[in-house]
């Protein structure tokens, strides 16, 4: 989508005409559009809304009519406030325009009709068509759930770097990238899958309605058990959020700064340790299904050993004479002492004899690589044992590590809660109560998981059985196998979700890496953690710790993030094929510089251009500093100034900027 | 370059299992596509016709 021009009547603050052409060109990209604050800035970012869907965000959405064209109106009268967006899709020209009539009644303005759109397009023949479902045509180009990674308020962008948010994360990736269409196809096969079992159950025997009724209670169970544990999960998260508040408040006041900082430091310090410790417990899980049988190998061991050597005993093994021999004797018809072999002789059916009591070369291998693996068994069980004792030594030590960062901790809460400083104390009471809380909270959500594993376990049990299930009656029959191909459909969807999303992860967390380190000091880097969760962390990836982010560096984070989705969204558009297509999408923002320091600003500046084909950005005077228009101006292709006119009733007009290279 | 990039990886995820299965998920994924746009979505009753005229 590339956006050409946007032409405004009688909206909001726009009194008549105005109208802004973008900047397509590929080295000039950037539209910037100057407004202080008041002049319609936000209004601007909502005329684009309103035009593309019909939503708007402002204070009294009703009055989408200019004040001043209203103030002219003669009694009766009519007039429009319209928006109209000319954009290309992939070399067709569009143009929507959605309008809203008003009329003067009793000197009150009020609408008359609906609102409509239109939504005209030259098809490939360079004619002009108008579209029988505008709305449905806009969502193919620019669907509405991703319009706010697209058109967004800078200053509200921060919150996609905050912990709770992890959701609109998940949300942008999966919307951008298509992962939607997979995700919606698992849960409608889902239903399919539900509604054949019953079609199944109702055909079945005695012995199928019992299982698949088993099934069905399974389910509801663990329905009721994930809304449980979700519940569960999100209380934790509001606990963990408010002692985070807490902490910052701790740290603002000077007699317990001190304190907190340790407390900080050892909150990271703990952190550590219970990865580590996780993952040594792993380790050693690991260890235990891998090598864990040799423990118990000895009598099996000695078995073999002594049938070995009652076979070397006995004369079995070695032979002494090979089975290839003899049968190169028997070929030859010439035995080893010079007497001929000829086929039905006597001298040829002795030696023919032998063959019953030749060895087998490759058995003799075998028996020999047996007796030596016997011999190793005692070895390897002790080094099992040896490498099991070690990693318990480890574990055993960051358990210890644990129990005494967790000491410290108890004692710099006891010394902050007995503070004299009352507000200090009683911060620290509530922290403590909220942390317990949390742990239990923790604590049920984990038995709820324990549990949901179980009746999972119990489910897979099931199917199998109605998987064994011999269904003699032919409708059964159909209906059984039926089932089963939703369920092959099922899970191979739920596993193509899973590889695409980790995929999608993996790829987004580079992008937005190379984008934000540019934006940020280089020792800083991106984590898209597991749970989707945007995370700056310092350091390298093996010895990072957790920076803790301020709002201009959620920002950073954020915008990175964005850069990241477009990069990738217009290179899977590039490829066109697949289903996850991506698409070229502009960027425009309200006031992207909102809450940047001074480096900041630059450094965001300077990517700012390089975020996706067309950049549009709002800027204040204040946000229009020196470095920001160092960096901006060379890549700027069209700019603007919104005249506010403070003439009752205001009004605001577009103006070409005098300095912009139009 | 089937694995490596995001399709290759997927199909390949596909492709191991049995052909109708195969069909079953390329309409599944193809209807859910045109859900994303369509005012009246395709239904669930769509794709058990599907199954019932592909698994006889």
């Amino acid at each position: 989508m590339i956006l050409e021009e946007l032409i405004i009547r009688n909206f909001r603050q726009y009194y008549g005409r105005q109208a802004i052409e973008f900047a397509k060109d590929q080295k000039h990209n950037v539209t910037v559009i100057h407004g202080e604050n008041g002049a319609g800035k936000t209004a601007l970012l909502n005329a684009l809304t309103w035009c593309l869907y019909g939503t708007i965000n402002l204070p009294h959405p009703e009055k989408l009519l200019n004040e001043r064209t209203a103030a002219e109106m003669n009694e009766g009268e009519l007039a429009d406030a319209a928006v109209i967006l000319r954009f290309t899709e992939q070399n067709r020209s569009y143009a929507v325009r959605r309008q809203q009539t008003f009329i003067k009644v009793d000197g009150l303005i009020e609408p008359f009709g609906e609102t409509t759109i239109y939504l005209q397009y030259t098809d490939e023949n360079g004619e002009f068509r108008e579209a029988k479902n505008p709305q449905v045509a806009i969502d193919q180009i620019l669907p509405e759930r991703m319009r706010s990674y697209f058109f967004f308020d800078g200053e509200r962008i921060d919150n996609l770097a905050k912990e709770d948010n992890t959701h609109e994360i998940v949300d942008a990736i999966r919307n951008v990238m298509g992962l939607e269409v997979v995700e919606r196809g698992v849960r409608r096969l889902d239903a399919v899958r539900k509604h054949l079992q019953s079609e199944f159950k109702r055909l079945g025997d005695t012995e199928t309605r019992g299982l698949i009724e088993a099934r069905e209670k399974l389910e509801e169970r663990i329905k009721e058990l994930t809304i449980k544990k979700e519940q569960h999960e999100r209380n934790a998260k509001a606990m963990d959020e408010e002692i985070k508040s807490i902490d910052q408040h701790l740290r603002s006041l000077d007699e317990a700064r001190k304190l907190q900082s340790e407390r900080d430091k050892l909150n990271r310090e703990l952190e550590n340790i219970k990865q580590l410790y996780k993952d040594i417990t792993e380790r050693l899980r690991e260890h235990v299904s891998r090598y864990g049988y040799r423990a118990f190998r000895d009598r099996i061991a000695f078995k073999a050993g002594e049938l070995i050597e009652e076979s070397r005993a006995r004369g079995d093994i070695p032979s002494g004479i090979k089975e290839q021999f003899v049968q190169d004797l028997l070929e030859e018809a010439l035995c080893i002492c010079g007497r001929d072999l000829p086929e039905g002789s006597q001298a040829r059916r002795k030696v023919e004899e032998w063959l019953r009591k030749a060895g087998n070369i490759a058995f003799e291998d075998r028996v020999i690589e047996a007796a030596s693996l016997a011999r190793r068994i005692p070895e390897e069980k002790d080094r099992f044992f040896q490498d099991l004792q070690r990693l318990m030594r480890d574990r055993e030590n960051f358990a210890r590590q644990k129990a005494s960062v967790e000491e410290q901790l108890d004692e710099i809460s006891d010394k902050l809660a007995g503070q004299d400083v009352s507000e200090i104390a009683n911060l620290e009471h509530k922290r403590r109560s909220l942390y317990n809380d949390m742990k239990r909270e923790i604590s049920s959500e984990g038995e709820c998981q324990a549990l949901i594993g179980q009746y999972q376990r119990s489910l897979s049990a099931i199917d199998k059985e109605i998987e064994r299930l011999e269904v003699k009656q032919a409708q059964a029959s159909l209906a059984k196998r039926r089932l089963e191909a939703c369920n092959q459909a099922l899970s191979t969807l739920k596993a193509v979700y899973d590889v695409a999303k980790a995929h999608v992860r993996g790829e987004i967390e580079q992008r937005v890496n190379d984008i934000f380190r540019d934006f940020l000091r280089k020792d800083f880097y991106v984590d898209l953690t597991d749970t989707y969760q945007l995370v700056i962390r310092k350091g390298d990836e093996s010895t990072f710790v957790d920076a803790a982010m301020s709002q201009g560096e959620r920002q950073v984070a954020s915008l990175a993030f964005i850069g990241g989705l477009v990069a990738i969204a217009k290179e899977r558009s590039l490829r066109g094929d697949g289903v996850f297509k991506g698409g070229v999408y502009p960027v425009v923002m309200d006031s992207p510089f909102g809450y940047l320091d001074q480096q900041y600003r630059r450094n965001v500046a300077r990517g700012l251009p390089t975020m996706a084909n067309q950049v549009v950005v709002f800027v204040s005077s204040s946000q229009w500093s020196q470095e920001v228009a160092e960096e901006i101006r060379p890549r700027i292709g069209k700019e603007y100034r919104l005249k506010n006119h403070s003439k009752v009733p205001e009004f605001t007009e577009v103006e070409v900027a005098t300095n912009a290279a139009n | 370059m089937s694995g490596t990039n995001l399709e290759g990886k997927v199909r390949a995820e596909i492709q191991r299992a049995p052909r109708q299965v195969q069909d079953i998920i390329g309409y599944v994924l193809e209807i859910e596509g045109q859900n994303l746009h369509l005012k009246q979505p395709h239904t669930k009753d769509e794709i058990v016709k599907f199954i019932k005229k592909v698994v006889k």
